[in-house]
Order: structure tokens, then sequence, then C-alpha cells
């Protein structure tokens, strides 16, 4: 009695210091809080950079001669976190000049360059130690060509006597299925090198010679190859260097989600591989060779030799000249795979960011929705993963749908909350707060290559030349010219307008040959949006575009599309006005029969503005003009499809998130002209254009004033146009998020009450990991100048939680004190566990309440235990102490009772019968 | 009875004929229970009223007889030739190490043997499916839980007292019983940790890696109990050994019709279907009485009725709780 008393005293004592040191920790976190996050900036990027001494170096009569020796530095811009279809830079230095050049380095064509520089993205690591070792066989290329040589009458290719190549590399047939595929041609004569892929999920696929029938290997390819028609575009680089031995590219990062069959994700570590091309360094004598993998007359060696030395067909620096199979292979890009040059590769390792699907793999609980503006796609991805990975939020999931849209359903009650990128039209019929979030912008994103055919990734745009491109005023095409009176003397496309060729020198002209229809119109979005509205805005804030849209002639002579003239603008959604219809197209069958406007097609705006970005990544005109299967049943128009690279104007509508993720150059745009500037202008003297920068954006977000009627701060392009705006991106949009302060469920109104003041603090920290601020979005910081913003959003928080029909007022001329004075958000960021994937620990809680066969389990796992909550959990030995609930009792549902029951009809019917039957006689 | 002839029914009492011919038919399986009458002795018929009612009533006890000799005397029957069979299947799939692992599985495809001598498990075949139709063939694998060998507990579900009652022997179970599993994954050793009725402590969370495996079947009060349940019993084995993992894909959430103690209305189609079946049946058989003669009809008659409430009888058992 007298232990069991003190073992319970020493049971109260040992419990009382815990909770003396739980609440010590607990203050400890609390203080240490706001010092991790300040620190918490470690490298979320990752840049690399890697040197190598590469050479070229033959053996000749058993001695080494080498011919070339380069030191190559190449420098990768990002490594970390990487989304799919994400581009990253690629820069380097001191590699041999590339002769030969290819407008798309992207296409197998360009392998044919002699000494380019060839990224390539591998699946495995390039260490001893992994699992999977980075190796021809497991790196992505798109077309057959670029894994399989064959040399139909010579024996002797340069792969064949590369000296670094081991032995079995070195035979006659190598890589060649055996038996070989019945649908490859058997092979006869001549030497074969082929490079099989090796797909994530273990299949093999052989590749081989491109069969003419149907354009694939004979010996198979992973789905996601092709010729880029119904795939996307391959991401396998040939990039050029430059005469002064530097050269960059911009290689996109396929993820699992675009590309199964590499099928790099978070846990399949993937590598990016670059190889410098240095030539192949031959041994023509092969004598530690087999004898019959050796060139056994002089003649043969000699030739083989000549073949293999070769140092280039083309100059450095020359462009190609279309002649087939001139260059030389033993210095080209098709021998990436070879002995030579794979081991002077360079691999960097590749870290992916949380799949976009985490959340709902995660928890299968009902997420909060927030519907609105995929401008802030880029952020609510980070964000997201940061909520539904952390056991103390919940899941959010942002609906993208149009921003005008999303207003009317939360006016409606339809939905609890929305992303905004612009006030409303008029002041919400409810009570409803706008708690700004991000700050952001639109960007009129470009494909444009100059007059020498290199790409173009700095240009100037007025609003009238937006207005030009949105109104159809350019004609496209000479046919249009000649059959719209209207247009007669307009320019064909922007890039042949005086006004864009003023403040834009060194632009194509029409011996670059390049393709003017997508140039004469802007790629946009067809449903409302606040973007287009912005952009509008932007337009008609400018006295010289009004003018023009308006019926005047430009200085130049070029006017409106008259459909288009006097629109009243701003809009949510761009109209498709004009009717004119080509007459001259009529020969082709897809417009025979019909009479569709044209310039509708030319336009073809798309629903999501997403696919607007996603074409201007891989220059895609959408303009549906092109006949399919002309003259079929099945016939119809399709978009025009890639642009070749070297010939692009393209200029598309997206944001300024997707431009930095995806690294698609923007226009600057024009914020302010001196009054003494020419009005028929020759430069850009005198006029101001502004890129969207961090810089640009703070400077527009600096003259913002609230507006107390719409509840937020209306982006004020009267002043971005007058000479204090000089320096501000007229594209910038302050995005919101709009929840009512009125009719919210508790619960709910806690948790977007919570995100706002999530997002707001913690959520503006710039960087690449969960939780943090996507590039291409200003830090909504007092350090910004923001801090109104700041405190506007813990207000609107405040007055979410409460849900008394408050509304904050944006100027702070609240008529009452603050009702609550809202303290500092105390949210203290907690490290994000781990997801386990594939397993929930054989709980079966997903069975029903009916299977108490386990614990509950809500067990708390030990690795979380490192989050700086205020009670620490118990140990994992003083769970096992403790019971953790009883078996619950299953009330017998009414089959249980059938048996007795039957077995009761069955003797009372008997009876009865037998009753029946038996007074029969008497 | 009067009509002992073939044919030779009165034109003036056809009513009397056909109510005693029903009777007939009913007094077919009471016959045991009335016996001493003297049949040659020609009895006046009943009256039209009492005669459907005797009929109906004899109908009923007749069905309900025969529906508790079926589910507990001819049920094992059934099971017996599934094992028989399904061993067979389950062998040949191990051998070629086709047994599914994970994943879905196909409802009633064997997966798991279950040997224990204490649990009276011999050799036992367990099926995918816990529905009342599956477990006719033996236990059961509750389809959203893992596999037995595997992280995690897995539920196996079986009879109490119909269709050979499998898991009739799990009050019995004794901490510290041993029992041993084969999966396409190999053999595992559970040994059992505790033996649970309603409010017993639940057992400690796994740790991770580790492995259980929980067998259900239904209990009663008393020694009729296995014939009426009142509650659930589970006997948890703990793995000896390391777990294997597990393939991704397993169902999330199975129909209420698997979870314990529930029937499955899904059989209510197949009873429809057989219903008018055993009355065609009945009805032809009467038919056949009149046309071709009492032994006749009988010769034709019994296989066919007892197949269609064969047919009758499987179906409306799986409207009935899965684990009786």
């Amino acid at each position: 009695m007298s232990n069991h008393r003190r073992s319970r005293v020493r049971r109260r004592r040992a419990s009382a210091l815990f909770g003396i040191a739980a609440v010590l920790f607990g203050t400890a976190a609390t203080i240490a809080g706001p010092t991790t996050a300040a620190s918490a900036s470690q490298d979320t990027i990752g840049k690399a950079s890697k040197s190598a001494t590469i050479a070229r170096t033959h053996l000749l009569r058993g001695s080494d001669i080498e011919v070339d020796s380069r030191d190559v530095t190449v420098s990768v811009s990002q490594t970390l976190n990487l989304r799919d279809r994400q581009a990253i830079s690629v820069t380097w230095k001191g590699a041999h000049p590339t002769g030969g050049v290819v407008a798309d380095t992207n296409s197998s064509y360009a392998a044919q360059q002699e000494y380019p520089v060839v990224v390539v993205q591998c699946r495995g690591l390039d260490s001893p130690s992994a699992p999977v070792k980075v190796s021809p066989d497991t790196c992505w290329t798109s077309d057959a060509e670029e894994r399989a040589k064959s040399s139909a009458t010579f024996l002797w290719p340069p792969y064949r006597i590369d000296r670094y190549a081991a032995a079995a590399d070195r035979q006659q047939v190598v890589g060649v299925p055996n038996p070989i595929p019945a649908a490859c041609a058997p092979i006869v004569a001549g030497a074969q090198h082929w490079i099989p892929f090796r797909a994530a999920n273990g299949t093999v696929y052989g590749g081989g010679i491109v069969d003419a029938a149907t354009g694939l290997p004979c010996a198979g390819s992973a789905p996601e190859a092709g010729g880029g028609t119904t795939t996307s575009p391959s991401n396998t680089t040939y990039g050029v260097t430059y005469p002064d031995g530097t050269g960059n590219v911009s290689f996109v990062i396929n993820t699992v989600d675009s590309n199964a069959s590499l099928g790099c994700t978070r846990e399949v570590a993937c590598s990016l591989v670059v190889i410098p091309i240095m030539g192949i360094s031959c041994d023509a004598t092969a004598s530690s060779m087999p004898v019959a993998d050796r060139p056994a007359s002089a003649e043969d060696r000699a030739a083989a030799d000549k073949l293999c030395q070769k140092t280039g067909y083309y100059a450095p620096g020359s462009t190609t000249d279309n002649a087939i199979d001139v260059e030389d292979l033993s210095v080209s890009g098709q021998l990436w795979w070879s002995a030579s040059n794979w081991r002077n590769r360079m691999s960097f390792p590749l870290s992916f960011a949380q799949a976009s699907n985490v959340c709902d793999l995660v928890s299968s609980s009902a997420p909060e929705f927030v519907y609105g503006s995929q401008a802030l796609v880029p952020a609510t991805q980070q964000w997201g993963p940061a909520f539904c990975l952390n056991p103390k939020l919940f899941k959010f999931q942002h609906v993208q749908f149009s921003e005008p849209g999303s207003r009317n359903l939360l006016t409606s009650g339809s939905i609890k909350a929305a992303f905004t990128a612009a006030p409303p039209d008029e002041p919400f019929p409810t009570p409803v707060v706008q708690a700004p979030v991000a700050v952001s912008g639109f960007a009129i994103g470009m494909r444009l290559d100059g007059a020498d055919g290199k790409e173009v990734f700095k240009a100037n745009m007025t609003p009238r030349l937006l207005a030009k491109l949105l109104t159809n005023s350019y004609n496209g095409l000479v046919g249009v010219q000649t059959s719209y009176p209207a247009l007669k003397n307009n320019p064909l496309d922007i890039v042949a307008d005086p006004e864009f060729r003023a403040i834009n020198p060194g632009m194509m002209t029409t011996k670059n040959a390049y393709n003017g229809l997508p140039a004469s119109t802007l790629y946009a979005m067809s449903s409302d949006s606040d973007v287009m509205q912005a952009v509008t805005s932007y337009i008609n804030a400018d006295p010289d575009a009004r003018k023009w849209l308006d019926g005047e002639a430009d200085p130049w002579g070029m006017v409106v599309n008259p459909s288009y003239e006097k629109i009243a603008l701003p809009v949510n959604s761009w109209p498709q006005s004009d009717t004119f219809v080509l007459d001259s197209v009529s020969s082709v069958s897809c417009f025979a029969s019909t009479r569709l406007p044209w310039f509708p097609l030319v336009n073809a705006p798309v629903a999501n503005p997403a696919t607007v970005t996603l074409n201007m990544q891989y220059g895609l005109s959408n303009s549906q003009i092109v006949c399919k299967d002309a003259g079929q049943p099945n016939q119809k128009l399709v978009a025009v499809g890639k642009v070749p690279p070297g010939r692009r104007a393209l200029f598309g509508l997206i944001s300024v998130a997707d431009a930095q993720r995806y690294q698609i150059p923007t226009v600057s745009l024009l914020s302010h002209v001196d009054a003494n500037a020419a009005s028929k202008f020759t430069s850009t003297s005198g006029r101001y254009f502004v890129a969207p920068t961090q810089a640009g954006m703070k400077a527009a977000m600096d003259l913002a004033k609230p507006d107390k009627t719409l509840g937020t701060w209306p982006i004020p392009y009267k002043e971005l146009r007058e000479a204090k705006g000089k320096a501000a991106y007229p594209g910038t949009l302050l995005m919101s998020m709009a929840v009512p302060t009125q009719g919210l469920p508790a619960t709910e109104a806690e948790r977007y009450a919570k995100m706002i003041r999530i997002i707001t603090t913690t959520g503006q920290v710039p960087g690449l990991s969960n939780g943090q601020l996507a590039p291409g979005f200003l830090p909504i910081t007092p350090a910004n100048g923001l801090a109104n913003f700041t405190a506007y959003s813990a207000k609107a928080a405040a007055a979410i939680e409460q849900q008394k029909g408050f509304v904050p007022a944006v100027d702070g001329s609240d008529p009452k004190p603050s009702p609550t004075p809202t303290p500092a958000p105390t949210y203290s960021p907690t490290p994000i566990p781990t997801p386990t994937y594939g397993g929930d620990g054989g709980s079966s809680n997903s069975g029903g309440e009916q299977i108490p066969t386990t614990g509950p389990t809500q067990t708390p796992a030990p690795s979380q235990s490192a989050a700086p909550t205020p009670t620490p959990e118990p140990s994992q030995s003083t769970i096992l102490t403790k019971p953790v609930g009883s078996t619950t009792a299953l009330k017998p549902p009414a089959g249980t009772n059938a048996v007795p029951a039957l077995i009761a009809i069955a003797l009372i019917s008997g009876v009865a019968s037998l009753a029946l039957a038996w007074r029969r006689p008497s | 009875m009067t009509v002992t002839t073939n044919g030779a029914s009165s034109p003036t009492e056809p009513s009397v004929t056909t109510t005693a011919s029903t009777v007939d038919q009913g007094a077919e399986t009471v016959a045991t229970a009335t016996p001493g009458r003297k049949p040659k002795k020609a009895r006046p018929a009943m009256s039209v009223g009492r005669g459907f009612v005797f009929s109906a009533v004899a109908s009923v006890a007749a069905l309900s007889v025969w529906f508790l000799f079926y589910a507990f005397i001819l049920t094992p029957f059934e099971e017996a030739r599934s094992q028989t069979v399904n061993y067979g299947t389950l062998r040949e799939s191990l051998a070629l190490q086709t047994a599914p692992i994970g994943g879905v599985i196909t409802p009633g495809t064997p997966i798991v043997l279950i040997d224990s001598k204490p649990l009276g498990l011999n050799g036992v075949v367990v099926v995918e499916g816990t529905a009342s139709g599956d477990l006719m063939n033996g236990p059961g694998h509750l389809r959203n839980t893992v596999l037995p060998g595997q992280m995690g507990t897995s539920v196996i579900m079986g009879r109490a007292s119909m269709f050979g009652g499998p898991f009739g022997k799990l009050s019995e179970a004794k901490v510290g019983d041993s029992l041993s599993v084969t999966t396409g994954q190999g053999v595992f050793t559970y040994t059992v940790e505790s033996v649970r009725k309603a409010k017993s402590p639940l057992p400690q969370p796994l740790d991770a890696g580790k492995g259980r495996l929980t067998l259900i079947t239904a209990i009663g009060e008393g020694k009729l109990g296995a014939w009426k349940p009142t509650g659930l019993m589970y006997v948890d084995a703990k793995l000896m050994g390391d777990a294997q993992q597990y393939p991704p894909g397993k169902p999330y959430v199975v129909t209420a019709s698997e979870l314990p103690l529930q029937g499955d209305p899904s059989a209510l189609l197949p009873l429809a279907l057989a219903l008018p079946l055993l009355i065609g049946a009945v009805l032809f058989a009467l038919w056949a009485r009149s046309r071709w003669g009492t032994w006749q009809a009988w010769l034709v008659g019994v296989p066919l009725v007892l197949a269609c409430v064969w047919a009758v009888s499987q179906a409306a058992v799986q409207l009935l709780p899965n684990l009786l």
C-alpha cells in the first residue's frame, strides 16, 4: 500500500517535472520561432556549377596524341525543388565552338551540329553507390536517330574505334536485341550500334532503325517518345557554343507527370547530364581488341583513322547548309553516348518539389476550396503542401476559375472564398473582405527572334501596339490585305509595324521568311478574367492608344480595325467582333462549305490561361487555320503548331510567375512618355519601358491608393502613365483573397482566417520550398513598403474569424476602434513532416466504425514530435503502458435472429399443420 | 385423398382435386411427422378453406425445416467442395508465383492458406472478400486491409456455424497459440496475443514495420450461441519476425455488405430469379402428375424441385449475416 502510494507520488512528481519541461520547451520554441523563420532562408534553389578539363586524345601507334583540350565550366540555375515542365538555364564557358548550327536546338536534327553541348535528363545518379547509375540507357531522348547509328557498308565507323569504349561496345553489332524483333530488317552487313532505353518501370525499349511505314523505331520506343506531334516536345538539347566558348540553353525539366518512362520523382533520383562534345578519341589500330574487332587491312585502318580523326566540316559559328550527312560524325552530337564523349559528362543531381497531387495522396479529408485566379497557381502550388502536410493544419484546394465568375459565386454564396486579381466592378453587396495575399502581374510573353536568327529576350511594347494586336488591325496575310479594304494600308504584322521597329531595333525582315500570321495577334484566354480587365485598363489609360482606338490613325497611318472602333474599355473578356470572311482560302476544303469569320480563327482564344503559357513555352501558334485531313470526312481545322525557331514572332498574355517558372521572355511595357517626346518616334528616347521585375511591381504598388468603396487597392493606371509612374510596371496585379465576414460556419471561418494569416506571414518568404512564395511574386512585407497590406490582412483575418459582418476599412478609417486589437499573428512555422507514401500502417479505420480491430490510428508518430509544439509528445514507451481504448460492442443486426426465428416458424407452422390435419377424422 | 388414379378426377369437383394435390405436395416432407396413418383408407375431403390454410401452413413449415436443414447440414458440403477446389487453385498459383499479393484482387480468389491446430484450422483456404457470398467458400480477407504477412493489420473473417463454421472453434483460442499462414510472399508464423469480445481492451498500436492478423467471427451466448450471435469475437495474432512490404492499390473502402455481421442485399436478385423457377418446377410437377401419373411425376419432379429449392436457399442464405 505504501509502496503504491510512493510510486504514485513519484509519478505525480515526474509528471510535474514533465509539465515544467513542456512549458519551458514551448517558450523556447516560441522565442526561437521567429528566428528560425528568419534564418529559414536556406538554399531552396540549388545553383550548381562544375568544371573539368576535357581532351580529345587519339591513340596512334601506341602513344597518346592530344589534339584538343578545353577547360569547361558548366553552371545550372536551379537543381532543387524542380517542378514539371519548369525551365532551368544551363550556361557554360570554355567549350569547343559549335559549327553547322541549327535553329531548333531541341530537334533531333540539332544532333547533327558539330561540337554541340548536349544536355539530357537521365534517371539515376553519377555516383558509384547510387542504386541506379546514369548511363546512356537511362537518358531521355525523343527520337530514334538519337540512340541508334548504323553504317551500311564501311565496317569501322568512329564509334567502333573509340579508344575509351569497352571491348563489348566495339563489336560490329552492339545493342541489337537477339533475336532481332520481327519489325526490324535483319542485319546482313555493316555496323550497328543501338542504345536501348530503360524505362522507370523496368521496360527496355530497344529503339533501333526507324521503320519508314510507322515512323517508329523497329524495336520499340517509349510512349512519350516520338516526333513531337502527339507528345510534348523533347527536352534533349544540343546547345550551341558561340565562338568565344560560351553558350546557354533553357532546359525543360520533365518529371513523372509529363514523362512517366523517364519517371523522375522525389523518390526516383534523376540527374541533368551535360556533355560537351569533344569528338571521338580514336584508336584505329585496336591492338587490345579481339582480332574480329580490329581493322584488318592497312586500307581499312587508314580509312577508319581518317574518318574518326575529322575535326569538323563546318567552321565554328557557321550555320548549317542543310546538306545531308555532310557533318563529321566523329565530332557531331549524334555520338553523345559514345565512351569518348560520355566520359566528359558533368552530372548535376536534380531534386524535385512535392508533386502537385501530394495533397490528394496525403489525406482524403474534404479540403477548403478557394476559387479563382490562375495567375496565383505557382504560389498556391507551394502554399498548398505546407497546409496539407502539416497535421495541425488542413487541406485547401485552389480551383482555377475566372475571377469575375468567382466573385459572382462568392456573392451568391455558392463558394466560401475566392482569389481575385482586380477590384470588383462594383462593391460587394454582402460583407466581403478582400485580404491582399500576393503581388504579381500579367506579362506579355514572347517568342521572338531577331534579324540574326537568335532569340530576342528584351523587347518593348506600347499600349497602342497591344491594342493593334488585340483588335486584329494587322492583316497577317497578304490575302487579307488585298481583300479587306479597311486594313489595306495597315502593316502585315507587328514585326513589320514601324512603331514596333522604332522601339525594337534589330527585328526580322521579310528576308527572314518569318510567319507573319502568328505575329498579327495576341494569344489570350477566352474566359472572363481580371487579367484581361487589367490589360484593357492599361490600354484605356494611355491617351495615344485610346485616340487610336477611337479612329485616329497612328503617326504612320495605321488605323483601327472598324469592328473594334470606339470599343469601350476595360472589358473582362476580349470580344471576337470581326466577321470578315477570307474568300481566298475557300479553295481549302475545310473552308469550302462554311463561311467562317477569319480573325477569330487566327486569335483562337483558349478557355484556360495555362494553355497560353504552354504554347508560349514551346513556341506554338494556336491559330486554327490548318486544314487537317483535307477532303476527308474527318477533316478539321487545327493549330499551326510549332513555329520554327529562328523565325518566330509570337506574343501571348501570361502571368509573371508563369513566365519566370517556364523561362518565357517577357515584353517591357510603356510606363510614361515625356511631354516633349516625338509622337512619330524613331527610338525609345523620351519613352520609358518597364520589365516585370520586383522593382517595377514595387513601384506600381507604391502608387496604389486604398479605395474604401471597393474595399481594396486598385492599380492606378492613370497615375502609372504620369511621370511618377516612370519605374512602375503597368501590368502589376494585387491578388486578394475575398472571404465573407458573415454567414460562414465557425470552423470554416477559423480556417480561412488561419489561411490568410499563414499566407501573409510565412507565405511571403521568397523561396522554392513548400509554404514559401514562388518566384514572380513581390513579397508583401514592410521591407517592400507594403506594411499597410500586411496590417490589413491581419484585420481581415480577425473579421473573418468573428463573422460579425464587419469589413475593416482599407484606408484605416474604421468608425469605431478596431473591434479586437489584433495581435501579431502567432503562427510559428512547424517543420513539415515528410509524408509516408504507400501505407496507412495497416489501420483499418477506413472500413467504418464497425471494425474496431486496431488501436486508435492517430497515434503520434515519433518522427513528428520534432515540431516545437508546446506539449511534448509522450515517448513510445509511455504509450505502450497506456490502455488504448476498448473494443466497441456491435449492435447485432436483425439478421442475427434469423435462425431462432426460422426454428420458431418451423415449430409453430409444423404444429399448426399437424393440428389442422389431426382433427380431420373426428 | 380421393384421387388415386391418374386422370380419373371427377369433372364435378375440380377444386377439391386441386386442393388435395397441393396438400399432397406439402405432405411429402412432413410425412415423417405424421406416422401411423392408414393411407389406404379413403378419407373424406377437407373443406376448401381449411385445406388451403393447411397447405399454406404446412408449406411454410416444410420450407423452414428445409432451410434449416440446408443451412446446417448441407452447406458444409458446399464449403468443403469449394475448399478442395480453392486449395488446388491456390496451390497452383503459389507454385507459379502468381498468387496475388496486393492491389485490387477479384473477390473470391483464393489467396491465403491458414494452418492452426489449436484454432481448429487445418489447411483452410482464405478467399478475397468478406461479403456473405464470399464467405460461403471459407474464411475471407477484408479487402481494405493488407494481406497476412505484410506490414499493418490484416483482417480475416469467417463463419461461426453455417458452411462448416470454419471459425467455429475460434472461441477456444488462447494467448500463445500459433498460426501458420502461407501467402504468395512466403510462410508466416503468428502468435495469438489477445482474444477479444466487446469491451475488451484493444491491442497496442503496431510498431512500424510489424504485422498483425485479426480473425473475426460471430459469437453468441450459451450452447446454441452460434445460432444467434450477439456480437463479434476477435483473435489478434502478432507476426513473428519482420513483415513484408505491400504493393500499393488496395481498396480504400469496402461495401457495407463486407462488414461484419452484414447480409448481402445484392443476393435479392438471384433470389428473385430462383423463386419463380421453384414455383414453375412445382407447377410442372403437378401438371406431370395429372398427365403422366404419380410415380412418373415424382421421378421427374423431385430432382427438379430440389435443384430449384437449393438455388433459392443459396440465395436466401446470403441475405443472412455473413459471419453466421
